[in-house]
């Protein structure tokens, strides 16, 4: 799209049509705008990633007994937006600017997440209403498959991002900052579900793989959107609000990082956890949207 | 005029059998990407992969090494054989 861009401009200027300018800043503001409206799709995609983990870490914690009502509460929300999200993709959302999809690549990849969504859906309703007892078949099956929701949302905002047909190279580092931003939120949910399952020595082994790259991907990730890391390809974020905020998220992870890192872990321990995690998740989602708005056009 | 012809036939060779790049990780774009962006481009970026290479037994080896220190997830066989197939045809160096 761009070399089309380009040939473009290069005719106006040979041409030196003053009104072939003009139309053509129209037509390019008109692209503009529209990979405005791709990029809100994409970002929805991309929440989903981490809601994937949410909803799995909210049904941990009311399986568990743990300050049921908030998660609750919390549970109902995440599956209403996920579920809103792939009915917008599929039948279009004027208000919230979603194109009904028509692109058969997208509609094969949200046909693997629907399927996949509706089976998931039916265990998470199961922990919707207040009750003594659990289902100890959803919650295995919500804790055996989240990872299938997370990876089919995560293929399909590549996807998106794929098929947007804007690809710039000046955007291309934000891009990649936002990528790695979208994927600390996820992660923020993912690693304190993981070492909530090592604590109550559910499936320990599996778990303690699984939080130690939860840890290794989260730490280098925030570290990187800091100082930068070549090797990551990730440019230091210079704009001083949001290294303000990585800041933060950097001081509430140093307090904790021990806390994840050892074994046998006391219930205080676990207490403060589930409190930062929280101020993590918020910090990374604000962090998110300060990065899209300065792709805004 | 030959030369010119030449040089356009050239051109055109060049750009049709150049391989089409996915814009979003940078990979090549081939049977098998799928699962790659499922289950490798989650945690990593798609320069991960085209810095390294090597033969089968290299990425059947990155793939134990990201089940045992990383906590990538159990893979079909179906799914392993896609990944390794992609992956030996497209970055085996």
């Amino acid at each position: 799209m761009k070399k089309i861009y380009l040939i473009l401009i290069l005719l106006t200027l040979i041409l030196g049509a003053e009104n072939s300018r003009l139309e053509l800043n129209k037509i390019i503001h008109k692209e503009f705008q529209a990979e405005s409206l791709k990029r809100g799709v994409i970002a929805l995609s991309a929440h989903n990633k981490m809601l994937s983990q949410k909803i799995s870490k909210d049904v941990v914690m009311i399986a568990n007994g743990v300050d049921v009502e908030n998660h609750r509460q919390d549970l109902i929300r995440s599956t209403q937006i996920f579920n809103d999200f792939l009915l917008a993709m599929y039948r279009g959302d004027a208000k919230r600017h979603i194109e009904k999809t028509t692109d058969e690549t997208v509609l094969q990849e949200l046909g693997q997440i629907k399927d996949e969504w509706k089976k998931f859906c039916l265990h998470v309703l199961k922990f919707y209403k207040k009750s003594e007892m659990i289902d100890q078949d959803s919650y295995l099956y919500i804790i055996n498959n989240n990872e299938k929701l997370l990876r089919l949302s995560h293929k399909l905002t590549q996807t998106l991002k794929s098929k947007s047909r804007l690809n710039i190279n000046f955007n291309k580092v934000i891009e990649h900052t936002l990528k790695i931003a979208d994927r600390q939120k996820m992660l923020t949910q993912k690693m304190f579900k993981e070492k909530f399952l090592v604590y109550i020595k559910e499936d320990s082994k599996r778990n303690s793989v699984r939080l130690r790259g939860s840890l290794i991907l989260f730490k280098n990730g925030l570290l990187g959107l800091i100082n930068g890391d070549k090797k990551r390809g990730l440019a230091k974020v210079t704009d001083l609000k949001i290294q303000e905020k990585l800041q933060k998220m950097w001081s509430l992870y140093k307090e904790v990082e021990e806390f994840y890192l050892h074994e046998g872990t006391k219930e205080g321990e676990i207490e403060r956890l589930s409190t930062i995690e929280k101020e993590l998740l918020k910090y990374s989602t604000e962090i998110v949207t300060m990065i899209e708005s300065t792709l805004e056009y | 005029m030959y030369k010119i012809k030449l040089l356009i036939l050239s051109m055109i060779l060049v750009t049709t059998l150049h391989a089409k790049v996915d814009t979003t990780t940078g990979l090549i774009i081939d049977e098998g990407i799928s699962d790659i962006k499922e289950h490798c481009t989650i945690c990593h970026t798609g320069r991960f992969i085209v810095v390294n290479g090597g033969k089968r037994a290299f990425w059947e080896g990155k793939i134990i090494a990201m089940q045992d220190g990383f906590g990538l997830w159990d893979l079909t066989n179906e799914q392993k054989d896609r990944i390794l197939n992609y992956l030996t045809k497209n970055y085996s160096k």
